[in-house]
């Protein structure tokens, strides 16, 4: 593992982007670093000790990040097994999908 | 070192539980010694960990013999206990650690340690200066929760010039026995949520709550989770792998996904539990988070790194050792 590195102006402006988002949680994230091409975030506020932390990391963060910056994210405290990660993407999947009516 | 991986261990003690310490004007003295003693019994099952005497005052070369010779380490912090309400001299004395850290240097960092009731705020102050300044302490252990004179640990009468004598001679690293009660003594002030308050105001300070503070787990979770300059030691727990690998992985699960690997930290807590290579041996080789574990409550995988971490890495980061150059200039553990 190498040591982390600070961000660059880009990433900092993503954060910040991001951040306007997640203060409907109430909380928000700061940059520990950019460590072997991942950047890592901590979440504050109301967001640190929510135990849906992986949700947003997976539905919100981890996205933008990567179709901003081209880069993974780590958030510390919210780091779940493979299997929920599964499961949360096919759950996320299934939510942008059109509503079925009652017919 | 075990299986490449170098090991700093956060906390093992020179112990001081010899008759000549037990102290004779308090009744539960000797139910708090069994106690004590009676931590070992985990371990007996361990080659190489049963029968040894525990009730005696220990020797720096008994303690490194279990620690380094037998003990797959690389870098140990000895550390002060001030448990004076058993034991006159304290559960694990200043001068045994000192005395320990100075026998081995290359191998041992000393954790001085003070009480501002026993010895009153000024004299916990002066004291505090000499072991840092004249002693090298690194650290400083703190323990509060006494059956008399028991303290909080975000007193700022109290506690607070403890703190700020010690950020003023560099040592950024507060450590706290919580949880883990012995004898029978209240429970309440080993909960770690006193510490939020003192981890707010110095924000500069790192403090360590040791024990996992259980049965106060998940508030120790809770606070891990959201102050960043608060550690979780799982100091004497994760030896529980040989007895109860599920539920050390119920533990470090949780703490994996909510607190951060990087804030997860090993401690023996040689040489009450005996060597600590059994336990190194279960955790790198055998222990891993159950896939149930892993399916029902979500909690990672533990990973080589993440045990690089845990066991050696976190902490020398913390005290800003260059883990892997000390490694390398140990003599290799006797097989």
């Amino acid at each position: 593992m190498s040591a982390a590195v600070a961000p660059s102006a880009g990433v900092e402006e993503a954060i910040a982007t991001l951040n306007l988002a997640l203060r409907t949680h109430g909380g928000s994230v700061e940059c520990l670093g950019v460590e072997d091409g991942t950047l890592r975030l901590r979440m504050t506020g109301l967001c640190a000790a929510c135990l849906f932390k992986p949700v947003t990391l997976e539905a919100t963060i981890r996205p933008y990040i990567r179709e901003r910056l081209a880069m993974d994210v780590t958030i510390e405290g919210a780091r779940i097994s493979e299997e929920a990660q599964a499961r949360l993407r096919r759950a996320l999947q299934s939510s942008y999908d059109p509503p079925v009516r009652p017919r | 070192m075990i299986d490449g991986i170098p090991v700093f261990d956060c906390v093992i003690h020179v112990y001081d539980m010899s008759d000549a310490s037990l102290r004779d004007d308090e009744p539960t003295a000797e139910h708090a010694r069994q106690h004590l003693v009676a931590l070992n019994a985990a371990s007996r099952m361990a080659p190489g960990n049963a029968g040894y005497e525990l009730a005696k005052r220990w020797s720096p070369d008994e303690v490194h013999e279990a620690v380094f010779v037998r003990g797959l380490t690389d870098l140990a912090m000895a550390q002060t206990v001030p448990i004076y309400d058993w034991f006159t001299d304290w559960f694990a004395p200043v001068q045994a650690q000192y005395q320990m850290a100075q026998a081995y240097p290359d191998q041992v960092l000393f954790c001085g340690g003070v009480d501002p009731i026993l010895q009153g705020v000024p004299e916990a102050v002066r004291q505090l200066e000499i072991q840092i300044t004249e002693m090298g302490a690194r650290s400083i252990k703190l323990y509060n929760g006494h059956i008399r004179g028991g303290w909080r640990c975000d007193d700022p009468a109290v506690a607070y010039p403890l703190y700020e004598k010690c950020q003023e001679l560099g040592v950024d690293v507060i450590q706290f026995h919580k949880g883990s009660p012995f004898g029978m003594q209240n429970l309440e002030e080993l909960s770690p949520l006193d510490l939020q308050k003192a981890a707010r105001d110095f924000p500069d300070l790192n403090f360590i709550i040791h024990h996992a503070a259980i049965p106060f787990f998940e508030e120790t979770v809770n606070i891990a989770g959201r102050f960043p300059n608060i550690y979780v030691a799982m100091s004497g727990i994760i030896n529980f792998c040989l007895v109860a690998p599920r539920l050390v992985g119920e533990w470090m699960g949780k703490l994996l996904q909510q607190v951060g690997v990087n804030k997860i930290l090993w401690g023996s807590e040689a040489a009450l539990q005996g060597s600590p290579r059994p336990f190194l041996e279960a955790f790198v080789r055998d222990f891993e988070i159950p896939e149930d574990l892993r399916v029902g409550y979500g909690y990672p995988q533990i990973t080589q790194t993440d045990k690089e971490l845990i066991l050696g890495g976190n902490f020398a980061r913390l005290m800003g050792v260059d883990l892997d150059a000390a490694a390398a200039a140990e003599p290799a553990a006797a097989a």
